[in-house]
């Protein structure tokens, strides 16, 4: 009896398929094509090595809108150069929009990269995961803003110039919007760098909402609805993630593997949410782990149980609080730091809100982190 | 008097026969045999799929066929039930059968291994440049259609539909897909497991509909399945409006985008994807040379596995995979290479992973310890009766005066 069941249950998805079937998996869309025409032909999407099919080369330029700052005059391009632009007409001023297969090499990389290309030092892991952030293809991407003596491409070093630039990794490609140029004058085009880098995105891809203005991660609303701001985000797809208030002070940070919200507050403190399968270890194991991470004395259970409590996602989870050395993944690493972390264990799926930094900072954004962990707000 | 036998102890007896145990081992005998020359014109992946199945297997010999033994899926599963009723229900429950008791259950044990691991397991690759990440591998040879929403700047939940509810589908069959998320139905049909998709022309036949001008011009599947490219059509049904048709195929450069609600939606065929318990990381891949040869002499790989418990920096090599969650990471290859393993110059090196995620990993092992435990205990009873049995002659024998 037992075999049979037992084989039953196994041989059971080997029997044909119904006619009409409800699609049944749904999981986060990961390495999705970025930069695709969505009006592409039938010759566009199969295009083949073969000359008799031969299609031109689609200009990659026509995969991205954008918004010419005033002022400033676009240039044939060429090369590696997607978009060209001359900042306010000025011919000692360039900036142009790359696109790279990869991760180019990745953005601490390419910031030392640049950093070189202006004389000065290279930057730290963390310290390139806490520059600030600017909107580029609708998503914070990591912005760059150097004075120093500018060598480019076999140029001869030019003192007093700046480079601003942006770049955005995605498992599809790597976008960089560099802009070079005098300090004076890229200080005075700093606005339009900006909004040029805010206007840029995907073209085709969402012509039939052209002319609604909607934050990144919001629907449009119906044809004929009418719109309500204030009314919270629907989400057809099941979309993960959080809403939350953003703290006074505290910015967006770059979009991180794993994390489904990732901040920076103050100089390098890092807060970011973790969301992960099932109980994940369960609740000890995790308070334990953080606490491991500063080395700090592993509670037992009934230390667990008297840790504070702070208010997430309508439920209560404990707060963990420690300092000393941090030597744990995903933040800045060094002595004097501290932790801030709230576990929520459940057994669908459990959330981990983290803070990690020098400790000073920790301590004065906690008041703030224990106001964001109550603030978040489960989309799905 | 012997009391007759019921219909159902009769019918037991059969199941549990030793003479039920040795068809089944005889047949496995064959079909490994007729399996590995079947592979030789079909390949790897056709014989498994012919040979391992639950239905019947073609015994070809000589461009013929000559008869159709049960599926190794199928003998497994009455040589299983075959050794729980004969070795687990029939046998008499004493102290000295114990040993034996246990021999069977981890033989068992060993065989719903194999059985979990032919139906749920999932085998596939992974390709990893340094400094990527991944948390999920590729299958071979099986594939999905993927469905997701385009929306800027997002990249939010994707809907996916899996081989096994379309590769069925033949030129005529078709199969619908519904959603609760979508604002249309998804018509699968013709699915062609090996296929090129050209401009029609009038020298060949089209596979299903012409879209566009472009057909699927279907081929005879690989040897080696990984290198077959399949193709499907699909149809969207909208409420009110004239249902839009598409083309898919597995080296489509672009997602077929269609239109509905005033929504766009992408619609890809892409390898099966298989999401991991943990994420890798290559940290460094590393490549020996032959000495004056670009022959790879060995090759291995650095990587991080990072999940909730932290990060751990494991090195992968031949024969020292990676081993976590029921996922094993083996090192299988690397790339780009030239004809002969050389590597373009210029080129960056990726690692390439064999995955195999199977639920009963260690089944093997714990039945391998059960199977030990009972030998040593029937051997050891053995051994022991034979030892007592020594000492109560000899005992015996002292006893006896000695004869004149």
């Amino acid at each position: 009896m037992v075999p049979g069941i037992l084989l039953l249950a196994l041989i059971a998805p080997a029997c044909s398929p119904p006619e009409v079937v409800e699609i049944s998996i749904e999981r986060p869309a990961k390495d999705l094509p970025m930069f695709f025409s969505a009006e592409a032909s039938s010759s566009q999407r199969f295009r083949t090595d073969d000359d008799r099919f031969e299609e031109p080369e689609v200009d990659l330029a026509e995969l991205f809108e954008w918004t010419q700052p005033e002022g400033w005059e676009r240039l044939p391009g060429g090369g590696m150069r997607v978009i060209d632009l001359r900042p306010a007409g000025d011919p000692r001023a360039e900036c142009y929009l790359t696109v790279l297969a990869g991760d180019g090499g990745g953005i601490t990389a390419n910031v030392n990269r640049w950093r070189n290309q202006l004389g000065l030092e290279p930057q730290s892991a963390a310290e390139v995961d806490a520059l600030p952030t600017l909107t580029l293809m609708e998503r914070p991407a990591t912005s760059v803003d150097l004075r120093g003596s500018y060598v480019g491409m076999g140029d001869e070093a030019r003192e007093g110039w700046a480079l601003m630039g942006a770049m955005l990794v995605s498992t599809q490609g790597t976008l960089f919007v560099k802009m070079t140029g005098p300090a004076e004058l890229l200080e005075a085009e700093r606005e339009a760098f900006e909004s040029f880098c805010a206007s840029l995105k995907a073209a085709d891809q969402h012509d039939s909402h052209a002319g609604h203005d909607h934050p990144p991660g919001e629907h449009p609303p119906e044809p004929g609805a009418e719109e309500t701001p204030e009314a919270p985000v629907t989400d057809d797809l099941g979309e993960p993630g959080f809403a939350y208030q953003l703290p006074e002070g505290w910015r967006e940070g770059p979009p991180k593997m794993l994390r489904e919200v990732n901040l920076l507050v103050g100089e390098t403190t890092q807060c970011y949410v973790i969301v992960l399968g099932g109980e994940a270890g369960g609740l000890e194991m995790n308070v334990n782990r953080w606490l491991g991470e500063v080395s700090a004395e592993p509670l037992d259970a009934a230390g667990v149980a008297a840790l504070e409590q702070v208010e997430i996602l309508g439920e209560r989870a404990p707060l963990v609080e420690a300092s000393g050395d941090y030597t744990g993944m995903g933040g800045p690493t060094g002595e004097d730091m501290a932790l801030l972390g709230v576990p929520l264990i459940r057994s669908s799926a459990s959330v981990f809100v983290k803070m990690v930094g020098p400790r000073a900072e920790v301590e004065a954004a906690r008041g703030a982190f224990i106001e964001f962990v109550a603030s978040l707000e489960d989309q799905e | 008097m012997a009391r007759e036998k019921t219909l159902p102890r009769r019918v037991l007896d059969v199941i549990g026969s030793f003479g039920l145990c040795c068809v089944c081992l005889f047949l496995l005998f064959w079909l490994t045999v007729f399996g590995t020359i079947f592979q030789v014109d079909h390949g790897l992946y056709a014989a498994k799929k012919t040979f391992f199945a639950w239905d019947f297997a073609p015994i070809e010999l000589g461009g013929r066929t000559w008869l159709y033994l049960p599926g190794v899926a199928t003998v497994l599963a009455v040589l299983t039930t075959n050794l729980f009723v004969g070795g687990l229900l029939r046998i008499k429950w004493r102290k000295r059968n114990a040993g034996v008791i246990i021999v069977h259950l981890g033989i068992v044990f060993l065989l719903l291994a194999g059985l979990v691991k032919m139906t749920r397991g999932k085998e596939g690759h992974l390709r990893l440049w340094e400094g990527d990440r991944l948390d999920y591998f590729s299958s071979f040879e099986l594939w999905e259609v993927a469905v997701w929403e385009l929306r800027p700047g997002q990249q939010g939940v994707e809907l996916v539909i899996p081989d096994e509810h379309f590769s069925d589908l033949s030129r005529e069959g078709q199969r619908t897909f519904t959603s609760p998320h979508l604002p249309f139905d998804l018509v699968l049909s013709g699915f062609v497991k090996n296929c090129d998709v050209l401009p029609k022309g009038p020298n060949w036949e089209a596979t299903g509909p012409v879209v566009d001008g472009w057909g699927l011009l279907e081929k005879t599947p690989n040897k080696e399945a990984e290198f077959d490219v399949a193709g499907l059509h699909a149809r969207v049904l909208v409420d009110g409006a004239e249902p839009a048709q598409g083309i898919l195929h597995g080296l489509q450069r672009q997602p077929w985008v269609v239109e509905a609600d005033a929504r766009r939606f992408a619609v890809d065929l892409r390898h099966r994807r298989y999401p991991m318990p943990f994420e890798i990381r290559l940290e460094k891949f590393t490549k020996e040379d032959h000495p004056g040869m670009t022959m790879a002499k060995s090759y291995e790989s650095v990587v991080t596995r990072i999940d909730s418990s932290g990060e751990e920096r494991i090195l992968i090599q031949m024969n020292e995979p990676l081993r976590q969650d029921g996922v094993v990471l083996f090192q299988s290859s690397y790339g780009p290479q030239l004809p002969g393993g050389a590597v373009p110059p210029g080129e960056r090196l990726y690692s390439v992973f064999s995955a195999v995620d199977n639920p009963s990993d260690k089944w093997p092992e714990y039945s391998m310890w059960v199977i030990a435990a009972g030998l040593l205990i029937a051997f050891g009873r053995t051994l022991l009766d034979y030892v007592r049995k020594q000492n109560a002659q000899r005992q015996k024998l002292s006893a006896q005066p000695p004869s004149a």
